[in-house]
């Protein structure tokens, strides 16, 4: 089971576009809190706090609005355009003992026996969904695949999850597979092929030719 | 072969602008690591090719890299030493239009360190500031 980690919160009275700008440049982070049958409420969180969950993929946090600690889901991270600040974030009030869906990320750990003999590591499921009380969501599923050689794989009903929780994915899915070695792609001989330049065809020229052959 | 389009309903384009930000296609989707533009502008069939070549070259046979960008835009020039008018010029090259926060390859099956040096050697075929980013997990 993930820790829980704390977010201080504080309620925002002004919304729009100019007010959270000034809200971003003072080092915060516009959010919104809903769910549970409580009015929705506009706050606002640290932006160095939400980095820092973030990076700790925690799902669950306890947030603290003035008096009163909630427990809350990250239901959704906005971005700016280069992917660096966080924009602004959506709560969802839970109960802890309640049942929820969310994907949460597999990570390898150690190095495949096989890519050590030249073959190629892909990651083909980068997420599982899976179902479980919303107190039990792990951070990530971790992998092993150091003994995994060339042309084997791990399926996501072979994955170590957590007790309590439920895998949603199909079990006979691929997650983890080492490919053969490829062939040596001779990059000069591409790049001289390249070099020449073609034209590509013309939607609609051929219609015109044939058009002018008709009328002479 | 350089990158080109096969089918287009106009062989020539007007220049257009490249403003404003990447809203899409600004975060890494397929790989682990990526190589994100940090200036709007337009990126030749060329020097995407370039970069490939600089990927594979130095990774050879292992990882695997995705090319997240298309030379879609045609580029006229006329010839040297010819005087203004009669015409617009025949088409030069194909670019892509990138805008500031395009992921514009992506990285996979290799350590970081391996891809930031693989993506470094990529980044120096690019006409515009780049940088290094990371797959987001939520």
């Amino acid at each position: 089971m993930a820790k829980r980690p704390l977010i201080e919160a504080t309620k925002r009275e002004q919304k729009g576009s100019h007010s959270v700008a000034r809200l971003r440049k003072e080092g915060a982070v516009p959010a919104i809190i809903y769910g549970s049958g409580a009015p929705v409420e506009m706050i606002s969180v640290s932006h160095e706090r939400m980095r820092e969950i973030i990076e700790a993929r925690s799902r669950t946090v306890d947030l603290k609005l003035g008096s009163k600690s909630q427990s809350a889901i990250v239901k959704d991270v906005q971005y700016d355009h280069l992917g660096s600040d966080v924009f602004h974030v959506d709560f969802e009030r839970i109960e802890l003992s309640e049942t929820v869906r969310v994907e949460v990320s597999i990570e390898t750990h150690g190095v495949a026996k096989g890519t050590r003999l030249g073959g190629v590591l892909e990651v083909v499921h980068k997420h599982v969904s899976v179902e479980c009380k919303a107190g039990d969501i792990p951070n990530e599923v971790v992998v092993e695949i150091a003994d995994l050689d060339i042309d084997q794989f791990v399926t996501i009903g072979q994955l170590q999850i957590p007790e309590g929780v439920k895998v949603l994915d199909d079990p006979a899915a691929i997650c983890v597979v080492v490919h053969p070695p490829r062939k040596e792609v001779d990059v000069t001989a591409e790049a001289e092929a390249g070099a020449e330049l073609a034209e590509p065809e013309v939607i609609g020229a051929k219609k015109e030719e044939e058009e002018s052959g008709e009328e002479s | 072969m350089a990158l080109m389009p096969k089918r287009v309903k106009f062989r020539k384009t007007q220049r257009g602008k490249c403003a404003g930000k990447a809203m899409r296609g600004n975060a890494v989707s397929f790989g682990d690591y990526g190589l994100q533009t940090l200036e709007s502008g337009w990126i030749s069939a060329r020097q995407i090719e370039a970069g490939r070549v600089a990927v594979t070259h130095f990774l050879g046979r292992e990882g695997k890299l995705w090319v997240r960008i298309f030379p879609h835009k045609s580029v006229t020039k006329k010839p040297l030493e010819t005087r203004m008018g009669k015409g617009k010029g025949e088409p030069e090259m194909y670019v892509a239009v990138v805008k500031e926060g395009t992921v514009l390859y992506e990285l996979a099956g290799v350590p970081e360190d391996v891809a930031k040096e693989t993506l470094a050697r990529c980044a120096h075929k690019m006409p515009l500031r780049m940088r290094f980013v990371k797959r987001r997990h939520f």
